[in-house]
């Protein structure tokens, strides 16, 4: 996805904000408020991800391709919980392709016991790759839902700039190092915007409250 | 080894693996040899034919998994995005924290 060309913007601004950049953080989140068609293009993909699988499974045989939908689609239901938020619903989608997979592979597993010494092995690797790929999926779900509901729980903090930079003479505040509470300042409070010419404000990770 | 020329005419040889070391077995030249070779071709067509059947199988599913392989990076990729963009790092490359500035106040503060 990052790697896509047209997707510069977004891979600079992820670099950039792994490496704290606090103004690359603001940044990015406004370019995924107003970039939901990346959303779209990975659930396209998982989309096709699962109709290649349901083919290797159904080979053409229309009622257990139906079948097989069917129950994908109760799969997905059980592992949604609301309220959902987008990398959720991504993960719930890639849980599902690797779960066809997984499945898949141990079939053909089970259905080649016979094979050469060359084509077990390679079915039996491709069966532990796929049960590997579930369970990391499954693992990045419960990791972003907690994560999720801790920053919608607490929002993330507009930046302070001063009046005279919210005026647009460029002068930030010095941003609090510590966990922030509410200050008698948040009437001076503006919000930057994202392609802000304001210095990188590179923080060194500072440990969580 | 399959079929030798010695002294102008062919004699029909089978080699075959035993416990390491390989050994021939002779046929001769007569209508045993043409028999056994034949049935030897045969069965090297049907060992071909099957590792070609068994390449394309393969083949089949590594396209499948490349795209599923596509989708678990972009799912990463975009998860690790939004998470950079509400204030989350990674810990020395582990654990996923919150970088404090961007915690805001909580509503009972």
């Amino acid at each position: 996805m990052l790697n896509d060309p047209t997707n510069e913007q977004l891979r600079l601004l992820v670099d950039n904000a792994t490496r704290g950049d606090r103004q690359a953080v603001l940044a990015l989140r406004q370019y995924l408020q107003g970039h939901p068609e990346i959303w779209q293009e990975a659930g396209d993909l998982a989309k096709l991800a699962a109709e290649q699988q349901l083919h290797l499974i159904s080979n053409d045989d229309v009622l257990l391709r139906e079948s097989l939908l069917l129950q994908l689609d109760a799969f997905k239901q059980q592992l949604i919980e609301p309220p959902g938020s987008p990398p959720e619903t991504i993960l719930i989608d890639r849980i599902a392709v690797c779960w066809l997979q997984a499945n898949l592979a141990d079939v053909v597993l089970g259905q080649n016991a016979q094979a050469g010494k060359g084509q077990w092995e390679f079915l039996q690797k491709r069966a532990e790759r796929a049960q590997k790929n579930l369970l990391a999926a499954v693992k990045e779900l419960c990791m972003v839902r907690k994560l999720v509901r801790e920053a919608r729980a607490r929002p993330m903090r507009q930046p302070r700039v001063s009046t005279k930079a919210a005026a647009g003479q460029t002068e930030p505040v010095a941003d609090q190092p510590t966990a922030c509470h509410a200050s008698s300042q948040a009437d001076t409070a503006a919000e930057i915007p994202a392609h802000s010419t304001l210095p990188n404000a590179q923080e060194p990770g500072h440990n969580p409250p | 080894m399959a079929w030798q020329q010695r002294n102008g005419r062919r004699y029909y040889y089978r080699s075959r693996r035993e416990g390491g070391r390989v050994t021939h077995d002779y046929f001769g030249t007569g209508p045993l040899a043409w028999t056994v070779a034949k049935m030897d071709a045969g069965e090297r067509e049907r060992q071909q034919a099957q590792a070609e059947a068994e390449a394309a199988l393969r083949r089949l599913y590594e396209e499948a998994d490349a795209l599923v392989g596509r989708l678990i990076a972009a799912s990463k990729e975009l998860v690790e995005a939004v998470l950079l963009a509400d204030g989350f790092y990674r810990h020395q490359r582990g654990l996923w924290r919150r970088r404090s500035w961007a915690y805001a106040q909580r509503p009972n503060e």
